[in-house]
């Protein structure tokens, strides 16, 4: 199917901030799981996971829509050294994605294209619950201080 | 923060060279190896906020008579 106007250059921009996700959350994750702090290893590591898939039905429906996914194309991956580093630059990386895909979803519905829209409004939702698992985070740092969160983060959650 | 991921260097790297007197854009090139084949290229791209951190660092920065005139 032949893509609305500008839906194909609004993907691949989007395509571009996942890839980065995938890698920045993924580096997050492994430092975490080398230091020791197991819940937070699996958390972040189930994130960079969640940004693969959204990837996948990024360069799927890019095909459908006759358009070529970018996979060369990558922004700078933030990487912090320590944990609150890296909820920071994770932080900034979400609220960069929130607004690339608001942006999309406004574009989408002037040009039409609403199963586009309705997929990155599903993507969008993810990212809100990511920011506020964050937010939640840097809170917490700052009212049991730091020492004594990364002390929780050593066993992994019961799931 | 770890600012070049091709050379494993972080902002405290770049504050050591800084130190060390090391502040100009292409001593630091040479000195971190930006110019390497195996880096992507982008620190070399960005040199002047290098460039500047690692003026930031210099033991004369926080006394400098230069900057704190132009501060007020």
């Amino acid at each position: 199917m032949q893509a609305k106007d500008g839906v194909i250059e609004l993907l691949n921009k989007i395509l571009t901030a996942d890839l980065t996700a995938v890698n920045q959350y993924f580096i997050h994750a492994k430092m975490c799981g080398n230091w020791g702090y197991e819940r937070l290893h699996a958390k972040i590591r189930e994130r960079s996971i969640d940004e693969m898939k959204d990837a996948d039905d990024l360069i799927g429906h890019l095909l459908y829509l006759e358009g070529v996914p970018n996979m060369q194309r990558l922004s700078t991956v933030q990487v912090g050294e320590t944990v609150p580093e890296q909820l920071k630059v994770d932080l900034k990386a979400e609220q960069d994605m929130l607004k690339i895909l608001s942006d999309g979803i406004v574009h989408c519905t002037k040009v039409g294209d609403f199963t586009t829209r309705h997929m990155l409004e599903d993507m969008a939702e993810d990212v809100d619950a990511h920011i506020d698992w964050i937010e939640t985070q840097i809170e917490t740092i700052k009212q049991v201080g730091l020492e004594n969160y990364l002390a929780q983060q050593m066993k992994k959650e019961a799931s | 923060m770890y600012i070049c991921l091709c050379k494993g260097l972080t902002e405290s790297d770049i504050r050591q060279a800084g130190e060390a007197g090391l502040t100009e854009p292409e001593r630091l090139i040479t000195r971190f190896g930006w110019d390497d084949s195996d880096c992507c290229g982008r620190c070399a791209d960005h040199i002047d906020c290098a460039a500047t951190l690692a003026a930031e660092s210099l033991p004369c920065f926080a006394a400098c008579p230069a900057r704190s005139s132009s501060l007020t």
